[in-house]
């Protein structure tokens, strides 16, 4: 299995050094905001946008630069597959489990390894900008180190369950598609409900005013979503051990699943007729004999 | 793990896809020795290969290599098989050492000192990209892996097609020097007769998923000879008795399987001594029986 964790690795070595790379320099340019705001141009501004630039931009640092990390993730599925690895694999005496644990192990090495570095780079950026280390971040970081890894998993099922690239890439797009749309789905209805609020909220204020009762409008829904957000937050705070257990559950399913897809033979999981498969007409096979020897010195 | 005959033992082996069928194919690697598979494109060599292998899975028949059962001890019967593919399987990303440090945890018997041996003697860079390695330089890169972890048997899947003859004859040698222990064993499938002429214990030829010959390549070689006549004396010769005749301008050349007797049932006629390339050749024939 060290030899699997190493190729993955060694294999991700580029992609490592790219996500590195936008990493720092996302970075970097955050510093200089902070800079700017102290000495450069920013601290011409009036106070209050000075505050607000700066602000938004540590919690960019803080949270988004972190989906530079994204890319860490080993994506050597697919090249096992063009570079013929995955038939050698197969005459190697290392078994299903050993081939996905170590896909899995090497991810979680590199997730890791990004944490730490994230946490450290957290707190220099805490020091520059000023601000408290709050004690959600590192749960946030985990979270989304969590959903990362999630997400490799199941691409990692779908390309053993489907081995072929395009395949499984639509399926796993189709997947978090679907995903997003619920979501979205969920944060516009959600919407309705906080516009009714609102104006019934500015209905009666209106009223007690002696207004009329579309006097404040119905778009102030910031308290609402606040409430929301907080809401959460305090579910996240008492559950949270729902979500620890949802994320094991997951990540166990995911590698049985992934093992029983990846023992299947390579004949029976349609591989080697599926990638010599021609673009043909509907029509072709009226008219040309069946082409024989599928799958023979392939 | 010494007490067994045959490094392979394959019986009754069937496969079927859609327009092909692997039919009930069964044949012995002896211990110790090199067996030449033959046939064409499509004859079923690389699907008995990867059945072997366990890559594919067969629909019936059974597989024992040094006498178990495949699949019931593949991971322990992977330790010491080595397989070497007509395409290099390693990400071009990787360089020798990279393949080393990823191999020796793999394989328990593995050696870095065979490993960089080898490559010294064949002369590939340690530290270049397999990406930017020439068709021959990618198997003998094959060839080096396959040998550095004392593996028992070596299986081949067209491993010299595409190698210039220079190149394919060091790899023979080595081959050679690789059975020098009467514990190792080759199955090579190869399009290349010549080949397997000059190395081969013996051979088995198959075609469209059947098996039409096994055995020994001398004894093959042996009992296996072409009549060359005349038209005229050909008419005299009963159908049966040959494989396969090409029919040509000044005169016909058939196929017999049965020199000796039929030497003794035609007396007069000329039987030359045939190649395993002559045989493949009037084999494949056989259904037309008459070619040109």
């Amino acid at each position: 299995m060290k030899g699997l964790i190493f190729k993955e690795i060694y294999l991700s070595r580029k992609r490592i050094i790219i996500s590195l790379s936008i990493y720092f320099f996302l970075m970097l340019i955050c510093v200089l905001v902070k800079l700017s705001a102290v000495y450069g141009n920013l601290r011409l501004l009036s106070e209050d946008a000075v505050r607000n630039a700066v602000t938004v931009t540590f919690y960019l640092a803080v949270f988004c630069s972190v989906l530079s990390f994204a890319g860490f993730i080993a994506d050597n599925i697919n090249s096992d597959i063009v570079s013929h690895w995955s038939n050698f694999q197969r005459s190697t005496p290392m078994t299903e489990k050993q081939v996905v644990g170590a896909a899995y192990i090497s991810t979680g090495i590199m997730l890791l390894s990004m944490l730490v570095l994230h946490i450290f780079m957290t707190l220099m950026l805490c020091a520059v900008f000023g601000e408290t280390f709050r004690s959600y971040y590192i749960p946030a970081f985990f979270a989304f180190a969590f959903i990362v890894f999630i997400g490799y998993a199941y691409r990692l099922f779908c390309f053993y369950r489907f081995r072929q690239q395009k395949k499984a890439q639509f399926v796993y797009s189709v997947t978090f598609f679907c995903l997003y749309l619920s979501l979205c789905f969920a944060a516009y209805s959600r919407m309705y409900v906080y516009k009714d609020k609102a104006s019934a909220h500015n209905a009666q204020l209106a009223e007690k005013m002696g207004l009329p009762s579309d006097a404040f409008g119905t778009m102030d829904i910031g308290p609402f979503v606040k409430q929301d957000l907080i809401a959460v937050r305090d579910l996240i705070k008492s559950y949270w051990w729902i979500i620890v257990l949802l994320f094991i559950t997951l990540t166990v399913v995911l590698y049985f699943v992934s093992v029983k897809a990846l023992k299947r033979p390579f004949d029976l999981a349609g591989q080697i007729t599926q990638d010599k498969k021609e673009k043909k007409s509907i029509f072709s096979s009226l008219s040309e004999p069946k082409k024989a020897a599928k799958g023979d010195d392939s | 793990m010494s007490d067994y005959e045959n490094a392979i033992e394959i019986k009754n082996i069937t496969k079927h896809y859609d327009g092909f069928t692997l039919d009930n194919i069964s044949f012995n690697v002896p211990k110790g020795s090199i067996m030449g598979f033959i046939g064409q494109n499509g004859a079923g060599k690389s699907t008995t290969i990867n059945t072997i292998l366990n890559i594919i899975k067969a629909d019936s028949g059974e597989i024992r290599v040094f006498g178990k059962d495949t699949r019931t001890a593949d991971a322990q019967i992977k330790q010491d098989i080595s397989a070497v593919f007509d395409e290099l399987p390693f990400h071009e990303q990787l360089n020798a050492k990279a393949l080393d440090r990823i191999l020796r945890h793999i394989f328990k018997g593995w050696s870095s000192e065979t490993f960089f041996g080898y490559l010294e003697r064949f002369q590939l860079p340690v530290k270049k990209k397999f990406g930017q390695f020439s068709k021959g330089m990618k198997m003998k890169l094959q060839i080096a892996a396959a040998l550095s972890h004392n593996a028992k048997l070596l299986i081949m899947d067209e491993a010299t097609t595409g190698l210039d003859p220079v190149v394919r004859n060091e790899i023979l040698d080595i081959f050679l020097e690789y059975l020098q222990d009467e514990e190792h064993s080759i199955l090579m499938s190869s399009h290349i007769t010549s080949d397997l002429e000059k190395i081969a214990d013996s051979v088995t030829f198959i075609d469209k998923g059947r098996l039409l010959l096994t055995g020994y390549k001398d004894e093959i070689l042996e009992t296996h000879g072409v009549v060359k006549c005349s038209k005229a004396d050909y008419e005299n010769i009963e159908k049966g008795d040959i494989i396969s005749a090409r029919i040509g301008d000044y005169g016909v050349e058939a196929m017999v399987s049965d020199k000796q007797s039929v030497s003794r049932k035609y007396s007069g006629l000329v039987i030359d001594p045939t190649t395993l390339e002559e045989i493949m050749l009037f084999y494949v024939n056989r259904e037309k029986k008459e070619w040109s």
